[in-house]
């Protein structure tokens, strides 16, 4: 039994960030992760993090492209929050020693991003991710946080009402322990191995809001799916928007510059909103003007190649080994894939949940900053700011009176849950999982219909059921990979229902969000956040009200 | 037939044929001994070691076991030793390779289970420089630290490390000498010692530390790190730079 007063569970961005504040307000802290925290997927982001940090700009800009980029259903005390804090936080970042690229006075460098008024996505070259990663790993080194590394959490341990801790699950040795802690920090990450085509990695199994919502805490918005619009048609892998930022061109096959040729962004052209540029995407393509693989290209060839090394190096990298494309000399095919989760465990901007003692920051979370559709760089300031929030308040705030006691009985129970995926015979776990990410990738994609959203239902009802059956063939309890991917399905399968629910549910069509039979956005009657409940029934859906301050709804239109 | 939940994402364009990889086997409860087990696969264009070793994972034995995160040469989960290389298995096209594929782990670690190694070793070497930013005076805007973009390129050569291990794999003297911190630790304080953000009594420090009889002139100058690195870093350059430095401080010293 291992016991602390702050547990973070999960080790990317969020969870390093509220580790360092818990740190310094003076909590016991430790993290557990199933990956090595380098390993992360926050290293992965390349484009970089928003912040109003010039003269000229303003954070309450920063809060309106934000609210409208969400399409008015991001809360808008949390996203106040998030703008007004960025640049304290950006700056504590460089503080900390993070590489960020440098202007000619020797300041930290800021770009274009789409949907933001102003320039101010601040960035490492194309690998933001991977230095603020690092930098907050190297914050954790030098304060001798402890880290259980390699540690599968299975369970939130609830009991009388409250959070004790959790169980997990020692990948290297195959013990399972409790962790008993006064406050447990869920920093787990998306959710994008739910669909066939992410630019998310193999780790992206939407753990934590599983864990959460089992445990009695909704899922937030889980409809609200951000569709990137340019990844590479083979691997799902992502291009960054910085391109668009510096000036990559969208063509179709006629040669055509769509996004302004066929209206669907008059102004920002290829700097609209991920969601509109996704959608123009297809319908391109639907449209017959698209490249093979359903794609377009995406131009960088004017840069020359001295730019594209210095600010965009590791496109070239990725364009080159995994397309076998030369952005330098021939254009980049791209298609939209699922990118990001909008939604996630509902709590608030100091990340509680209504479980006391259970927090929820990062992409697992849903404040909500983003609501129907999250603006590139956001999501990393999203980390910082209520990553630092979230650990200040748990380690200030942590329950005393926890069971040990309750988290042993916790662990007995997870054993014989994971004994029973491991005897006897039965399907194996990726043949049901593979079923579930098709159909999440054919039916609930950028365009859905209810007709194709129902289908996928039962697709994923059938999943369950034959859940109930699957068998882990590899019976060794040394790095049992099988076992941890068979987890992690269950996982996939609650994601995807409470997605798959929230869209069928949701008869408009906002941000990220479209529906064939409802193509306008209805504020009327779905100006409000979709509330998933587990129950042993499956889900249910209650809605809450979105948190309206000094931008009333409009028309958004870029 | 088996479907895959990895592979499929890179949907084959054409099928290209066969190919056939010799990997490392070792479960420490079933095997006294590691072995090679040979699998025989359908190649699609494209096709990574990482696809490949997913593809016999799931249509032929879920028991064969690697690390393995992003898939796109990020996360630094995947170093093995390829056909005698060390190289990551998502950006090592099965198509450049000559048949069989060996595939095993990274030389010099110890084997946890199949492909998979002991990395705590190695996380203790990056430890051990240090390898956190030591500033020895507050910004002089009051906000953030001044650095030239020069400064920052300079820092550049080394900071897309991603702790794959391959270079520490290939370093004999790392290999003989445990507080040798080997050259992914030494890039990585390297990255520190050079940005000028520190100040100059910290750089100071800093080389004197990485001077001690297990730092930096135990290194060989073989340029095997620098060979496998898979993200084009030349450890060697920035401990021979360091190497340099150190000798001529000591001779203003001296003077
Ligand atoms: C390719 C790509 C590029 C992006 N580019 C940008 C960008 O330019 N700007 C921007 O703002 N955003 C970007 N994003 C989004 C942003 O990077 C992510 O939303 C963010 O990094 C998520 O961070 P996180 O800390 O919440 O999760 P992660 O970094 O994914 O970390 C999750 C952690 O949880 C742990 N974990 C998960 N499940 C369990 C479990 N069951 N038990 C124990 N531990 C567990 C994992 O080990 C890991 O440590 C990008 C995303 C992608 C995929
Ligand atoms: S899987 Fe991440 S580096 Fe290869």
């Amino acid at each position: 039994m291992k016991k602390h007063d702050v547990l973070i569970v999960g080790a990317g961005g969020a969870g390093l960030r509220a580790a360092v504040a818990a740190h310094e307000a003076g909590a016991d802290v430790a993290m557990v992760t199933k990956l090595h925290p380098v390993r992360s997927h926050t290293g992965a982001a390349e484009g970089g993090i928003n912040a109003a940090l010039k003269e000229e700009d303003d954070w309450k800009d920063h809060a309106y492209d934000t609210v409208k980029g969400s399409d008015y259903i991001g809360d808008q005390d949390a996203i106040e929050t998030m703008t007004e804090e960025a640049p304290k936080e950006v700056i504590n970042l460089e503080n900390m020693g993070m590489a960020f690229s440098r202007d000619e006075n020797g300041r930290v460098s800021q770009r274009a991003f789409g949907g933001l008024s102003f320039p101010r996505t601040t960035y490492a070259s194309d690998k933001t991710g991977h230095m603020l990663l690092h930098t907050m790993y190297e914050q954790v080194m030098k304060r001798g946080v402890t880290v259980y590394d390699e540690w599968h959490v299975t369970n939130v341990v609830r009991d009388n009402g409250k959070c004790h801790g959790v169980v997990a699950y020692d990948i290297q040795s195959g013990e399972m322990e409790g962790f008993t802690a006064g406050a447990t920090v869920f920093a787990t990450g998306g959710m994008g191995q739910v669909f066939e085509h992410t630019t998310n990695a193999v780790s992206c199994t939407g753990d934590g809001m599983s864990m959460a919502y089992r445990a009695g805490v909704p899922m937030e918005d889980m409809e609200f799916v951000q569709f990137h619009p340019t990844t590479l048609p083979s691997t799902g892998i992502l291009i960054t928007e910085g391109c668009r930022g510096e000036g990559g061109i969208l063509y179709n096959n006629k040669g055509e510059r769509f996004m302004y040729e066929y209206g669907y962004a008059p102004n920002d052209g290829e700097l609209a909103s991920r969601d509109v540029v996704s959608r123009a995407e297809l319908t391109e393509v639907q449209e017959g003007r698209g490249f093979a693989d359903d794609t377009v290209h995406l131009d960088l060839t004017h840069f020359g190649e001295e730019k594209i090394e210095e600010r965009l190096s590791q496109i070239l990298e990725l364009a080159r080994d995994f397309e076998d494309v030369d952005p330098v000399t021939e254009p980049i095919p791209v298609k939209p894939g699922q990118h990001y989760s909008m939604g996630g465990i509902a709590c608030n901007a100091d990340g509680e949940t209504e479980l006391p003692g259970m927090y929820a920051v990062g992409e697992a979370a849903c404040v909500s900053v983003h609501g129907a559709n999250r603006l590139g760089g956001n999501a990393l300031l999203e980390l910082v700011v209520f990553g630092r929030l979230a650990g200040e308040h748990a380690a200030n705030n942590h329950l005393t009176n926890v069971s040990t006691k309750s988290v042993e009985e916790a662990v007995k129970d997870e054993r014989a849950r994971i004994d029973s995926l491991m005897d006897g015979t039965g399907e194996h776990q990726s043949e049901i999982r593979q079923d579930v990410q098709d159909i999440m990738t054919e039916k609930v994609n950028v365009f859905r219909d209810e007709e194709g959203l129902m289908d996928a239902l039962e697709t994923i009802h059938e999943a369950r059921e034959r859940y109930q059956n699957v068998n882990v063939k590899d019976t060794s309890h040394t790095f049992n990979t099988d076992l941890t991917q068979t987890i992690e399905l269950r996982s996939i399968l609650d994601v995807a229902e409470a997605v798959t629910l929230g869209a069928l549910e949701r008869t408009e069509s906002r941000g990220a969000h479209w529906r064939y039979e409802n193509q306008e956005r209805n504020d009327d009657d779905w100006l409000k956040h979709t509330m998933v409940y587990h129950t042993d029934d499956g889900p249910t859906v209650e809605y809450e009200d979105v948190e309206i301050k000094e931008y009333k709804p409009k028309a958004r239109s870029y | 037939m088996a479907t895959t939940q990895e592979t499929q994402r890179s949907e084959p364009a054409t099928a290209e044929g066969k190919a056939e990889l010799d990997v490392f086997r070792y479960i420490p409860e079933e095997d006294d001994e590691p072995h090679t087990e040979t699998y025989e696969i359908e190649t699609f264009e494209g096709m990574t070691v990482l696809d490949a070793l997913i593809k016999i994972r799931d249509e032929q034995d879920s028991s064969l076991t690697v690390r393995h995160s992003c898939r796109m040469a990020r996360c630094g989960s995947d170093a093995v030793y390829i056909n005698g290389t060390q190289r990551l298995a998502c950006n090592t096209q099965v198509s450049e390779l000559s048949q069989p594929i060996d595939v095993e782990p990274l030389p010099r670690f110890d084997v946890i289970r199949d492909l998979v190694v002991e990395m705590n070793e190695f996380y203790d070497r990056m430890e051990s420089v240090e390898p956190w930013f030591q500033p020895d005076h507050e910004p002089e805007t009051g906000e953030e630290y001044l650095q030239s973009p020069e400064n920052r390129k300079n820092i550049d050569t080394v900071l897309d490390c991603i702790w794959c291990g391959a270079c520490t794999s290939s370093c004999s003297p790392a290999a003989t000498d445990s507080d040798f911190p080997g050259p992914a630790a030494l890039a990585k304080a390297y990255r520190f010692y050079k940005d000028e953000r520190e100040g100059e009594e910290t750089r100071k420090r800093r080389l004197e530390m990485l001077e001690s009889s297990h730092g930096i002139y135990r290194c060989h100058t073989q340029f095997n790190c620098t060979e496998v690195c898979p993200k084009g870093i030349s450890p060697t350059e920035a401990i021979m730079e360091m190497s340099r430095d150190a000798v001529k401080e000591k001779l203003r010293f001296w003077r």
